[in-house]
């Protein structure tokens, strides 16, 4: 009977507004007609409201799926054959597999339906009364759209022979987008196309999100009384800021496509984001979006695109879903994992209880209170993420160390210290992490303590600072009272050559004549025997402090190591260049 | 004291360039003089034996022709401290830069000549790139002695090289350096091995000691050189009753180990030594005798 009244209610809309047929379904001949018909529809609907989705996550096991209520906690199973990954959309979950097309309540996992079918889902939309489905057919040709009520049977079947995208059904409406450039506006009762809308955007995927319908793939449309300016580009639409991330991250997958109903990297690879209720103007809520990439789960500024948290999972994420002021993610595992949009806090955690091939979720109207405890600082956060060993974080971590070079604070610096003597850390990172080094500007007293930390075996200190990039920085900063710390270091044998070099070039900024008898005794000491590339470049840039420093004196010192038959021949052209060309050095960088 | 066979006095006088052909053909005995004996050159005088042409062969080392220099150091490093003059030179020269293998020269002859004022020049060598430098740098500065050198050397302790903590350790030992005693501890505990031997010659009794107490968690040959060292020291500096602890200490040991060194130690114990230790270690050399699981007959006295 609720559905005979909601047939007779669409159907009075119709009638009293005069819906018209714009033409043949999915008319490829069809013009543009400037947003007048899809204006028209999002008209006759007023303040109509997609009935609100479930609140589920749901998983793909060995015998079938397994369910838990976001909201309650209730979990449920389901045996069944899959041949493809379950859709959630609504209150319902559909799935194709062993001949069949089925429907679960999404909240119990109780079959809704099932009915024989051959091919495998692709898209699904609900509507509360109406279930909307895109079927793969197993010839890979074209397509059929079903719209199924919620007793099972096929109100109306579309034979489909355009690329379709994900569909929504509002309102006995389905909203079918296809050629990625179109939504065409179906009417289930009627069975003609009743509006169709050009997009700017790649649109694949018609949503219905917190009672209003979307349409995108790269970015979102909302369709509200704009909607009749998608075609010039004037809908209420938005995007994610665009910026480099490791393993190029995608908001929404193509819609339209069967995914496997096992996960594959670009379901740990992701980004979420969830359009702000209301407004004139379309943004994200809480101003945030986030990325997940294996273990590490981020959030980001979505006006600017800066990393504002990062928080690190036991398992690989292989979904996720945002909802108002957070996100949750879902790990390989069957592990949830509730974060808030703000500072990336932890805001509880749940479990389908087993190891999963697939995962799927899906919040609407939903909530969670973060635990404000264990709010952190972003610096300390991303020098915990980089610290984790495994070796397909790499590229995250090296994206974090960037991050974290780029955080103004002289915490920042001590972090990056930290890290850089840290013997846990992967020696495959390092070269960021002393680059990032190398690019501070603060955190002088930092730098000053890691210095005083020389080598020492019997003090167990064995792992030598980073004094190569800690001295460019020095230099760049022009801290010329830490000249005479870097002098040690540059007769230290235990410093490295890579170091040296850099200790020396910084030392041409920041010696003095204080200096003077160290820097001789540094080329003294190495003229006779040094063959080594670096060690002859920081040989040269002492020589040129010299220089600096002595004037004629040290032109006539550096002259006569030249001379010296006993030097090596690499360091008597190094230094007979020197002497030729006169040249002071420039300023280390 | 050092002893070699005089140079005939014409071989001195002669040209650099013969000299330099010379010194590649000279018997290695000669060439290496006393430290060819094994026996390090610590005596401080001037012995009498030749006269070097020491303007000769100041030009030489000043000469920066490798060869020459190599036939200066060569007739200077047998002289031992009787080449002293040319300590100031030697020093310069090292100072200024060589080739690895005239440095290690160059140091060698500053060792056999002795002297404490080149401790500064050797204490720079110590913070070459080169380890092979580092150790031998090490190695001059225990002939060269004095406190520039055992700074270095405890500085050398801590030296990413090996080699290096190890001559470092022996050689403030051979200093006599009591106050580095807790560092040697620490070396100790460090895996350095030279510094049981080290910590033997300088501890005072709670040292010693402490030394026996490492038995517990260092294995016995690394310790043995140290518990050597106690027994032979003078009844002034240890006394009989500690000694006859450490007997004891290596005696419950019952090893084959412990009763090689005992019965090492009994061998050379001194005919006018403590007739008391000597007891106890042939007691001792008795109940250790078997080897290994042997149970020692009655404890330590």
């Amino acid at each position: 009977m609720k559905r005979l009244a909601v047939l007779l209610a669409i159907a009075s809309v119709s009638c009293a507004g005069g819906q018209t047929r714009i033409g043949k379904v999915f008319d490829t001949t069809w013009q543009d007609d400037g947003g007048r018909s899809i204006t028209t529809v999002r008209e006759r609907l007023g303040g109509y409201v997609v009935p609100r989705g479930a609140n589920v996550a749901v998983g793909v096991v060995g015998d079938g799926l397994v369910g838990i209520s976001l909201d309650s906690g209730q979990k449920w199973k389901f045996a069944h054959a899959l041949d493809a990954r379950p859709f959630i959309t609504g209150q319902v979950v559909v799935g194709t597999g062993g001949g069949s097309l089925f429907a679960l309540d999404a909240g119990t996992g109780r079959k809704l339906w099932e009915r024989a079918s051959g091919g495998q889902v692709r898209g699904a939309g609900d509507d509360g009364t109406t279930t909307v489905v895109s079927l793969a057919p197993s010839t890979n040709q074209g397509g059929v759209l079903l719209a199924i009520g919620r007793d099972g049977y096929v109100d109306r079947q579309l034979e489909l022979d355009i690329p379709a995208g994900r569909p929504a059904v509002a309102a006995n409406l389905a909203f079918i987008p296809w050629q990625n450039q179109y939504v065409t506006v179906y009417d289930l009762a009627s069975g003609d196309e009743v509006a169709r809308a050009t997009f700017r955007h790649q649109t694949s995927h018609a949503i219905a999100i917190d009672g209003t319908l979307y349409f995108g793939e790269i970015g979102l449309t909302r369709f509200d009384d704009k909607i009749g300016g998608a075609s010039k580009d004037q809908a209420s639409f938005v995007d994610l800021p665009s910026r480099e991330l490791p393993g190029s991250p995608r908001w929404l997958r193509p819609g339209g496509q069967v995914l496997a109903k096992t996960t594959d990297a670009t379901d740990s690879i992701r980004l979420y984001a969830r359009p702000a209720k209301g407004g004139d103007k379309l943004t994200i809520d809480s101003d945030r979006y986030y990325a997940t990439y294996y273990h590490a789960v981020l959030g980001f500024r979505a006006s600017a695109g800066e990393l504002a948290w990062v928080r690190l999972i036991g398992e690989d994420a292989i979904a996720g879903t945002s909802y108002a002021q957070g996100m949750a993610v879902c790990d390989r595992k069957g592990g949830l994992h509730f974060f808030d949009a703000a500072s990336g806090a932890p805001a509880g955690q749940m479990s389908l209880g087993a190891e999963l091939q697939s995962c799927t979720m899906q919040t609407d109207a939903f909530s969670k209170k973060p635990d404000v405890a264990q709010v952190q600082p972003l610096v300390q956060q991303i020098s915990e993420a980089i610290r984790t060993k495994e070796t397909e974080m790499v590229m995250i971590q090296r994206f974090l160390i960037r991050e974290l070079t780029g955080q103004p604070g002289e915490i920042a610096t001590r972090k990056l210290i930290e890290l850089a003597t840290d013997p846990r850390m992967s020696s495959v990172l390092m070269p960021e992490v002393r680059e990032g080094l190398s690019a501070r500007r603060n955190g002088l007293e930092y730098m000053t303590q890691a210095l005083a930390k020389r080598y020492d075996y019997l003090a167990d200190v064995v792992t030598p600072p980073p004094v190569g990039p800690i001295a460019f920085a020095l230099a760049a900063m022009d801290e010329k009272r830490t000249a005479p710390v870097l002098l040690e270091y540059l007769l230290d044998p235990q410093t490295t050559t890579d170091d040296l070099k850099h200790t020396a070039l910084a030392l041409s900024k920041l010696a003095g004549a204080e200096q003077l008898e160290g820097l001789v005794t540094f080329v003294a000491l190495n003229r006779c025997v040094a063959d080594d590339d670096e060690l002859i470049q920081a040989m040269a840039a002492v020589a040129r402090t010299i220089l600096r420093i002595e004037g004629g004196k040290g032109s006539a010192r550096l002259q006569a190591w030249a001379a010296d038959s006993l030097t090596t021949s690499a360091v008597r052209e190094m230094l007979g260049g020197l002497t030729r060309t006169g040249t002071n050095p420039p300023p280390a960088k | 004291m050092a002893v070699f066979d005089p140079p005939d006095m014409n071989t001195l006088r002669l040209s650099r360039a013969l000299l330099a052909g010379l010194a590649l053909t000279l018997p290695v005995a000669w060439v290496d003089g006393s430290m060819a004996q094994g026996r390090p050159a610590t005596q401080r005088k001037a012995p009498k034996g030749p006269k070097l042409d020491v303007p000769a062969l100041e030009a030489q080392l000043k000469s920066r022709n490798a060869g020459e220099m190599r036939a200066a150091l060569a007739i200077a490093r047998p002289a031992g401290p009787a080449a002293a003059p040319l300590a100031p030179t030697l020093e310069r020269i090292l100072r200024d830069g060589l080739p690895s293998d005239l440095s290690i020269e160059a140091m060698q002859t500053l060792a056999a000549i002795g002297s404490e004022t080149s401790s500064g020049a050797l204490s720079t060598l110590t913070h070459h790139r080169d380890p092979k430098l580092r150790r031998e740098a090490a190695r001059a500065l225990i002939k060269t002695r004095g406190p520039e050198a055992v700074k270095a050397l405890r500085r050398c302790m801590s030296d990413g090289d090996g080699a290096v903590r190890e001559v470092a350790a022996s050689g403030l030992g051979q200093l006599g350096a009591k106050e580095m005693v807790p560092d040697l501890f620490v070396a100790l505990d460090h895996k350095v091995a030279e510094a049981a031997g080290a910590i033997g010659q300088l501890c005072d009794a709670a040292q010693c000691e402490q030394l026996l107490g490492k038995l517990t968690r260092i294995s016995f040959d690394i310790l043995s050189p140290g518990f050597d060292q106690i027994l032979f020291r003078p009844t002034s500096e240890v006394s009989d009753d500690l000694k006859i602890k450490v007997v004891g200490r290596v005696r419950e040991m019952g090893t084959v180990e412990s009763n090689r060194l005992l019965k090492d130690v009994q061998g050379r114990w001194p005919a006018k030594g403590s007739k008391k230790v000597k007891q106890a270690i042939d007691q001792a050399v008795i109940a250790t005798e078997g080897g290994a699981g042997a149970k020692p007959e009655g404890g330590a006295q």
